[in-house]
């Protein structure tokens, strides 16, 4: 009985499954599904389905999903409508519990890919500026890793160590500026170090979201520059298994990449009187996800870079339970990787770093393979988190979302330890555990009035094992902050104030006396904001925000003490360095007409107490030779940017877009220019839709595309602190083309993507290692999506 | 189960994060502080000089780098006091250089292991001052020599010294390594010596160029 159920309702999603509806329940049926783009099975939120035969009326959710209830068995009328698609008119038979998904053809007006359709309720902040990256834009950053993904993005640059490892920067600002959130959770990772990358995999997510601007009111600490959303589709709730598969091949490194997840729901059972033996399991949804990535070296334009592989095992598992106004989600993810570290990056001192900065070309050996060897670093990043959402029935919410990671990291130096009993151990090892719990209480949205009230607790634990960088420590976070928005006919405003304290305790050897001590800070600090959002009419939009955030100190910046090997210099911390606070400044035009469409942004971020690493202007010798000192220490900082984005169809197949991104960054204390600032940027794409937009033409959904990027040389640098000037000026050309295939009833969504087309050599600025070598060649990418 | 929907489910859950985020506290492992451990630290280079006609005239000399418990080098710097070498003028000496790692206990015979690693290390030796091409190149910018050598050097009389390296490596060309070295000196003369490891995975082809610095150690030189 129960196996029967289960195979009726399991049925395959599109195909209408009835069941014999149980007597006395005849007007208590459902008609639920999902309604996506035909063409590239994106879901089309806010779609608007109405019943012919009872007048009633839904909008389709966030996901793409509708639901309608208590109707009576019988034939009705689904009229399904959406801006840029024909509408449709279903007929459907509901005799039972029916599941009917519809896929909707678009029509005359083609809408943007890159662009955000419907709000969503994790950005809280609509007057900040904030871009996304989902359906075909996502799709085509699949195998790169999260900070690569979002270089096209304005105002987002990334800051490299090698190829192998990059961390995004936003307005100018990186590490423990810009926060992570992988799935709704702070991402803790060592994340204060240059050369430590975001331990995420992409492939989790279905939309990349970038915040730029101060954004401590709604997350808290560390929100400077901005906030990097990592968000997986919500998990289905309509019956049925489905899921996609994803398969990267890069010529540059020869990179393999291979993601897929499975996913299905037993659908959440509304009839009174419970469901046909499934009892418990209704409501219940879940999705199995892994990825694999490997690569072997990476090629400059023309050599080799020795040791540059990489080989990452990423899963994760998530359960979700549905039941009735409460909703449950339990998630875990496992990161797994192995990164190589360019050999010609070893460096003894300060000498070896100077005569590499002259040589044309490493002195390596130039040839492939996939082997890793030493040195490398290998991190192990494990996330549990567990959420759950009441849905009141006055229309508010209440969330509460509890997360453990654990983050161990090792890395491994150029050689084997000299002492054979030791083994293979690595030079640095550091363990880091978080705790967080965050409640909040969200007002029902669609009011005018609406508030999101919050408390958030955390608490962490680092332990380090062999080479002294930074002390073990423990912390503990507390914050708490109310949100407020006001929804007019053409004007929102929105503020919001938030409360955090942060009590951190580290302990370390005293260097003279030789006894554990544990110095003790504590930081705390008031952050606020104030923006609007004001519909000017004509397709014009304009939005302004005023913001604070702040950071404490990281450890590093507090108790570091020694060399660091990779930028051949010593480190000195200060344990009386205090917060970070910054004052943020942005506003923005949007414009969205016929054939135009485009933002323009500007902002100003001034930082007080900034800090960095300055030059001490004295020398340190170790066995290996002299190593220039840099203090931590602090300063006031000045960011200034302007980010603008036009994007212009002269014909409907033909879409020329312009990105330009400008960033001026002065140290006001020294009175020169902010070290590591990223140099300006102008990006050109033409894209040309071969096929038509809808029908039934073999062409469809095929386009190519060319595009250019040009990247000036930094001239704003400081007259100390760099080993070699800025680099000069590059200009790379990319090509594009994309088409889908039908097999039956399977979609292949196939591209090729090209970048740095005619192998140029460049050097970037911010990227580490330009001063040993070149940076990546040419790199011809095939990607292919089967969704199922 | 759920038809009391306000209360229940909140406190319940509620209830149980505060008691997660208590237990999370708990955990005390970071108050126990793991020394610092260099696993590739060198700290001492010693140079045993023996006269080949006359087994009497053997000394040697030590350079010595100490690290403090953080792993950095001790504030009062190297310790240079028998980092001398004092020669007998037209004479052949059998040198063995020592590396030695006093940081672990018993102290660890680093050459013994580069002997194992032969084929990616180096030892250049450069007598200073000299009238030839320079095999270690001279520091540049705010880079110095290691002590006992003065930076910058004082011009004077070149030093009376010829290093020889005759031990090799197993690589398909052997090259020289430099544990066992020959030292033949002229008139008499003063000045310093240079000793540099240079760690070379890619490419040790015999030249100072490839691969990154290990140790860089300094005596002084006498010749009379």
């Amino acid at each position: 009985m129960l196996l029967a159920a289960l195979l009726l309702s399991g049925g395959m999603p599109g195909l209408g499954t009835a069941q014999v509806a149980p007597t006395g329940a005849a007007c208590a049926l459902s008609l639920a599904g999902r309604i996506i783009d035909q063409r590239t099975g994106e879901p089309l939120p806010g779609a608007v389905l109405r019943l012919a035969e009872t007048g009633t009326a839904e909008a389709a959710d966030p996901d793409g999903h509708y639901h309608f209830h208590q109707l009576c068995a019988g034939p009705y009328h689904l009229h399904i409508s959406f801006l840029g698609y024909a509408e449709q008119v279903l007929a459907v038979e509901v005799r039972g519990p029916t599941t009917r998904d519809v896929k909707l053809k678009a029509g005359a007006r083609q809408l943007s890919e890159v662009r955000v359709a419907g709000e969503r309720t994790t950005v809280p902040l609509i007057s900040q500026s904030q871009t996304t990256l989902t359906g075909q834009a996502l799709q085509q950053t699949r195998g790169l890793s999260l900070a690569e993904s979002l270089q096209g993005i304005t105002g987002v640059y990334s800051i490299q160590t090698g190829p192998t490892i990059a961390k995004p920067v936003i307005h100018g600002l990186y590490g423990n500026r810009v926060l992570i959130l992988n799935n709704g959770v702070r991402q803790e990772g060592q994340q204060w170090a240059l050369d430590h990358a975001p331990e995420i995999d992409p492939f989790t997510a279905t939309r990349l979201s970038v915040i730029k601007g101060a954004a401590s009111i709604r997350y808290g600490a560390d929100a400077i520059g901005g906030v990097v959303l990592v968000e997986p589709a919500a998990l289905p709730d309509t019956a049925g298994v489905g899921g996609e598969v994803n398969l990267v091949g890069m010529t540059n490194g020869r990179l393999g990449a291979a993601s897929a997840f499975v996913q299905g729901a037993i659908a959440a059972d509304t009839a009174r009187g419970g469901g046909r033996g499934l009892g418990l399991l209704h409501g219940l949804s879940y999705r199995v996800q892994g990825t694999l990535r490997r690569a072997g070296n990476s090629r400059s334009a023309h050599y080799y870079l020795t040791n540059t592989g990489l080989a990452e095992r990423n899963y994760s598992l998530a359960l979700g339970y549905h039941r009735g106004i409460v909703n449950t989600e339990l998630f875990f993810s496992r990161f797994d990787t192995r990164l190589g570290i360019f050999a010609g990056s070893e460096t003894g001192s300060v000498n070896d770093l100077l005569t590499a900065i002259g040589r044309e070309r490493p002195l390596t050996r130039d040839q492939f393979t996939y082997a890793i060897g030493r040195p490398y670093q290998a991190v192990v990043h494990q996330l549990f988190k567990a959420k759950v959402a009441v849905a009141l029935p006055s229309g508010d919410r209440v969330e509460a979302i509890f997360a453990r990671q654990t983050d161990a990291r090792s890395e491994y130096g150029g050689q084997l330890p000299y002492n054979p009993a030791l083994g293979s151990v690595p030079d640095l090892f550091l363990s880091l555990t978080s705790h967080t719990l965050d409640l909040a209480y969200v007002t029902d949205a669609a009011r005018p009035w609406s508030a999101t009230a919050g408390l958030s607790g955390s608490t962490q634990a680092n332990i380090r094992e062999y080479q002294y960088l930074i002390p073990n420590f423990r912390n503990y976070g507390a914050g708490a902050y109310v949100l407020g928005k006001h929804r007019g006919e053409r004007l929102t405003l929105e503020g919001g104030l938030r409360y955090d304290y942060r009590w951190l305790r580290a302990f370390l050897t005293d260097v003279t006396t030789g006894r554990v001590i544990q110095p003790t800070t504590v930081y705390q600090a008031l952050t606020g904001t104030l923006g609007g959002a004001l519909a000017l009419g004509h397709g014009l939009t304009l939005t302004a925000n005023l913001a604070t955030a702040w950071r404490p100190p990281t450890v590093n910046e507090l108790y570091a003490a020694g060399v660091h090997q990779s930028a051949a210099s010593y480190e000195l911390g200060n344990a009386s360095l205090t917060k970070e606070q910054a004052y943020n400044a942005s506003t923005s035009l949007l414009y969205s007409g016929e054939k135009l469409e485009g933002e323009v942004g500007g902002y100003v971020n001034y930082l007080r107490n900034y800090l960095y690493l300055a030059p001490a202007q004295r020398f340190i010798r170790t066995v290996r030779g002299a190593y220039p000192v840099f203090d931590y220490t602090q300063a006031n900082a000045l960011f200034r940017g302007l980010d603008a984005r036009l994007s212009y169809r002269p014909v409907s197949r033909l879409t020329v877009t312009s990105a330009l991104s400008l960033l001026w960054a002065d140290n006001l204390t020294t009175n020169d220019y902010l070290i590591y600032a990223p140099p300006n940027r102008w990006q050109h794409t033409l894209r040309l839709r071969l096929g038509e937009a809808s029908g039934t033409g073999h062409l469809r959904g095929s386009y190519v595309g060319l595009s250019n990027l040009l990247v000036a040389r930094q001239n704003r640098t400081p007259a100390s602190g760099d080993y070699a000037a800025a680099p000069a000026a590059y200009n790379l050309w990319g090509a594009e083309a994309g088409t889908i295939l039908h097999a039956g009833h399977q979609v292949f969504d196939v591209s090729l993507t090209a970048s740095n087309l005619f192998n140029r050599e460049y050097r970037d600025y911010l990227n580490r290692f330009r001063y040993y070598t070149a940076d990546v060649g040419q790199n011809i990418q095939l990607r292919l999506r089967m969704p199922f | 189960m759920f038809s009391t929907v306000k209360l229940t489910p909140k406190a319940r859950f509620w209830a149980g994060a505060l008691l997660l985020t208590g237990l999370a506290g708990c955990n005390k492992d970071e108050e126990v502080v793991a020394p610092s451990v260099e696993n590739e630290a060198v700290t001492t280079m010693t140079l045993t000089v023996t006269n080949t006609a006359l087994a009497t005239d053997t000394q040697t000399a030590t350079w010595e780098q100490l690290l403090d418990r953080q792993g950095n080098p001790v504030a009062s710097g190297p310790d240079v006091s028998k980092a001398v070498l004092n020669l007998k003028p037209n004479a052949t000496y059998n040198v063995t250089l020592g590396l030695l790692d006093k940081t672990q206990t018993p102290t660890f015979d680093v050459a013994a292991e580069i002997k194992d690693r032969a084929n990616i290390h180096s030892f250049f030796f450069q007598p200073l001052p000299t009238t030839q091409a320079l095999i270690i190149p001279a520091p540049t910018g705010a880079d110095t020599y290691p002590l006992p050598i003065p930076t910058p050097l004082p011009a004077g009389a070149p030093l009376n010294l010829t290093v020889t390296r005759t031990d090799r490596d197993t690589n398909p060309t052997p090259l020289p390594l430099g544990i066992t070295n020959t030292f033949v000196t002229g008139a008499a003369s003063t000045g310093y010596l240079h000793v540099v490891l240079r760690h070379q995975p890619n490419l040790k082809d015999g030249s100072y160029a490839p691969g990154s610095t290990d140790f860089d150690a300094g005596f002084r030189v006498t010749i009379q």
